[in-house]
């Protein structure tokens, strides 16, 4: 089993290297910097997590314990947050594409990866409600993640 | 007259999608009215006709577009049918509340490939848009029933879907400026985006939105009216004593926000469409002056997309995709808007001519 990005409830967009994550049913949103966003990136290319701390040790000035002991951190609050859910997929065979790296190629110094979290839309969720009515069976039916 | 046929739910078949029964009820409506009001509006290039069957629906749900230029005899790109049940006998369908007991206002959205529909059982309200014949529907129970929302932005959900089709996208942001530029101010609700809008009334900057605009992404992103609403807090009332002076007593609020039309008050003030030049995050910090810094692209996206998408069901990754080429193409502020309303028009006028001026 590994995690996978919850693509039936997030959007997700990078910019500028930073990722906005939008819950959908939360009404919850994130934005990840610095590794945050390059352990998002991996983890959306399927990357399994010890590969994830391996990349992430090529990039950063950091000691593979700390890298690890993160990794395993922030996955668990992505999963925690409902961003991530486990499948039992393979991991794609393509190679990810590599992160951005500086021009001289220096490591970059490591700052640990966070998640800011955003819930001032929660109350308009929780007021005004968006259920998604199920496709094929239609009203009222629901559909499941609802 | 006939009595017209009464929509029968049929549970076997998705609700919503059934396009060919919304247009009978729609025939039934209007030969129970007897005659269709129409309005049609300009929107950039893009003409849309709404069509009231009778007239009942029309002085609410009218307003707010009424400052659009007037296509009356042009084609259409789009047609939007309305009609009440009350008025003209139809039978709204019965709803069936699913089992988990929904809380506030609930919204049910139904999506197909070319057309969905959306059912907000506390407004009684049910939005068909059949995107394969660029026509929609929508179906009130009783005028009395229109919420203040829908009256500050009718048809939201249905015109806001129709547009992105065709480039334009609904945000939820103010935006003022003149013709040769104009700034969004996005922010979260209670950060100052409508105060500084309608603060900018009465200067030389001109009014598109307090909550809603449109947007066009682009090389030059432009900015779009379609509201002309506005919508004063009650503790804001006092401040702008000079907008409420035309609304009758009756309609304003000391517990809700007072609803008013730019159009109605000046037409003057209206600005229809304009290029973006940048993004503003607005917030209150309680100064008497107003302030601008800047804001990185991510901080800018941060405070439009989230609630743009929560507000328009069914926008999803389009409009972060949008914004994150608005962010992009403009530069991007925070926005800290003054307890003295007469510093906010200023501060933004300098940063308009400012971003006006071409490069050395």
């Amino acid at each position: 089993m590994r995690l996978v990005v919850n693509r039936s409830n997030i959007l997700h967009q990078m910019i500028g290297g930073e990722t906005v994550i939008v819950n959908l049913t939360t009404g919850t949103y994130y934005s990840l910097r610095y590794s945050c966003a390059d352990i998002w990136s991996l983890i959306e290319q399927g990357v399994q997590r010890n590969l994830i701390v391996q990349t992430l040790g090529e990039r950063y000035e950091a000691s593979a314990e700390s890298l690890d002991q993160d990794v395993t951190r922030i996955l668990e609050e992505l999963e925690k947050e409902g961003l991530l859910v486990a499948s039992a997929e393979d991991s794609p065979s393509t190679p990810h594409e590599p992160l951005q790296t500086s021009s001289d190629s220096a490591k970059l110094q490591y700052t640990p990866p966070q998640i800011e979290k955003f819930e001032d839309m929660q109350d308009l969720i929780l007021l005004d409600p968006i259920h998604e009515v199920d496709e094929d069976e239609g009203w009222p039916h629901l559909k499941p993640s609802n | 007259m006939a009595t017209p046929k009464a929509f029968q739910l049929d549970t076997a078949l998705p609700l919503g999608i059934r396009t060919e029964e919304a247009a009978s009820i729609w025939q039934d409506a209007v030969q129970a009215a007897g005659t269709i009001v129409e309005r049609s509006y300009r929107i950039g290039d893009i003409v849309i006709c709404l069509q009231f069957a009778g007239e009942t629906l029309v002085p609410q749900l009218t307003r707010a577009l009424d400052h659009l230029p007037k296509a009356s005899g042009e084609a259409a790109a789009f047609t939007l049918k309305i009609w009440d049940a009350t008025t003209t006998g139809t039978a709204f369908p019965a709803f069936t509340m699913p089992e988990i007991q929904p809380l506030g206002n609930p919204r049910y959205l139904l999506r197909k490939a070319d057309r969905l529909a959306m059912f907000q059982p506390v407004d009684g309200t049910l939005s068909i848009l059949d995107h394969a014949h660029d026509q929609g529907y929508f179906w009130v129970t009783d005028k009395s029933r229109l919420s203040y929302g829908e009256e500050a932005a009718p048809f939201r959900f249905l015109l806001g879907t129709w547009l992105a089709s065709r480039g334009l996208y609904l945000v939820h942001a103010a935006a003022v400026g003149t013709v040769s530029g104009g700034v969004l101010l996005v922010g979260k609700s209670g950060s100052g985006k409508s105060t500084a809008a309608l603060s900018c009334l009465g200067s030389t900057l001109g009014y598109a939105s307090d909550d809603n605009v449109l947007v066009s992404p682009g090389p030059q992103p432009m900015v779009y009216s379609l509201f002309n609403a506005g919508k004063l807090r009650p503790d804001n009332i006092d401040r702008f004593a000079h907008l409420v002076s035309r609304i009758p007593a009756e309609d304003i609020s000391l517990e809700d926000k007072t609803l008013m039309f730019v159009d109605e008050h000046d037409p003057r003030q209206i600005l229809l469409q304009c290029p973006l030049r940048a993004i503003l995050v607005a917030r209150y910090v309680g100064r008497r002056e107003s302030a601008l810094r800047p804001a990185s692209p991510v901080e800018a996206m941060i405070a439009l997309a989230p609630s743009t998408i929560f507000q328009l069901p069914g926008s999803g990754q389009s409009i972060l995709d949008v914004t994150k080429h608005l962010v992009e193409q403009v530069p991007t502020y925070h926005f800290e808007g003054g307890s003295d309303l007469a510093t906010i028009p200023a501060s933004l006028l300098t940063l308009l001519r400012q971003l006006e001026k071409p490069s050395a």
